[in-house]
């Protein structure tokens, strides 16, 4: 059985609810869908990665927030009122992914897929795409957000009973 | 008459955002607002400064809120501190462990920061600052 058959909806139903709580209640944001990430940025743009890994007897998967720098420096600026350094603007970055693989997490769990969320880690550099293997969904969602792009991923792999 | 103690309340979070989210959220008030980065260095500060209230992460590398929740339990000096849990973590099994724990309320992360300071000012009073020109 597919994991999406077990869950509330398909898996880029509960990217958009968990990326959209966290962006109202936090940044007081929308979302809307827009084209792919790689089409949308502007030319030497550069983009930070925000991954957080979800580990269960289940399951195992990976939570992937990417957004534009300009983004990021915008969100720390709506988070904390301030011009953000640099590594500020990575750690508002990883919160932002941290807070998103919770909601997503807690969906999962209501599902019967528990796990635990690991620490976000986040680099820089140009768009990428979880790849997806045998027994996992992926799921890749593009939208904008403050005249921004934004792209979620998740991935999700089902475990041996 | 003694004068009222300025409160001192403990953030203990591994996301420096989520330190700095309270710093600015308790800035107007007048109280002392101390950081830990991970559950060792909260159970350390805990001891050395011995806050009136502890605002603590669950999933935190080094030491987790659980952990050092337990930790606290059994130190005499420091067991009764009030905490607050805010937390990306929103399993039943940890919400259960940490009620076990005694902690008086728990918050999932996206959050409210008017509902935390709401909370906060439930278990410590808070004086707000004159506003400078």
């Amino acid at each position: 059985m597919k994991l999406s058959d077990q869950l509330t909806g398909p898996l880029s139903e509960i990217a958009r609810r968990s990326l959209e709580g966290v962006f109202t209640q936090q940044l007081q944001l929308s979302i809307a869908p827009a084209p792919p990430l790689s089409e949308s940025l502007g030319a030497d743009e550069k983009i930070l990665h925000a991954s957080v890994s979800i580990q269960g007897e289940r399951m195992s998967g990976s939570v992937l927030l990417q957004v534009s720098e300009s983004f990021a420096s915008k969100a720390t600026e709506l988070l904390l009122g301030i011009q953000g350094e640099s590594e500020e603007i990575k750690d508002v970055t990883g919160e932002l992914c941290n807070m998103i693989s919770g909601l997503i997490k807690a969906e999962l769990t209501t599902a019967g897929f528990s796990g635990t969320l690991g620490t976000p880690t986040v680099t820089m550099g140009s768009p990428i795409t979880l790849r997806q293997t045998a027994q996992s969904e992926l799921s890749v969602t593009d939208w904008s957000s403050g005249g921004h792009p934004v792209n979620l991923q998740i991935l999700i792999r089902l475990l041996p009973a | 008459m003694t004068a009222p103690m300025t409160p001192k309340i403990l953030s203990v979070d591994d996301s420096k955002t989520i330190r700095m989210l309270l710093a600015r959220l308790f800035r107007p008030f007048d109280c002392q607002l101390f950081e830990a980065g991970d559950g060792e260095e909260g159970l350390a500060v805990t001891r050395r400064e011995k806050p009136n209230l502890i605002v603590l992460d669950y999933n935190m590398p080094v030491m987790d809120g659980v952990t050092m929740l337990r930790a606290m339990r059994e130190d005499d000096e420091i067991k009764r501190t009030p905490v607050i849990m805010l937390t990306a973590e929103a399993s039943p099994e940890i919400i259960s462990t940490v009620a076990r724990l005694g902690v008086r309320d728990y918050i999932t992360k996206p959050f409210d920061a008017e509902k935390l300071l709401d909370k906060v000012t439930r278990i410590v009073s808070l004086e707000r600052l004159p506003e400078t020109p």
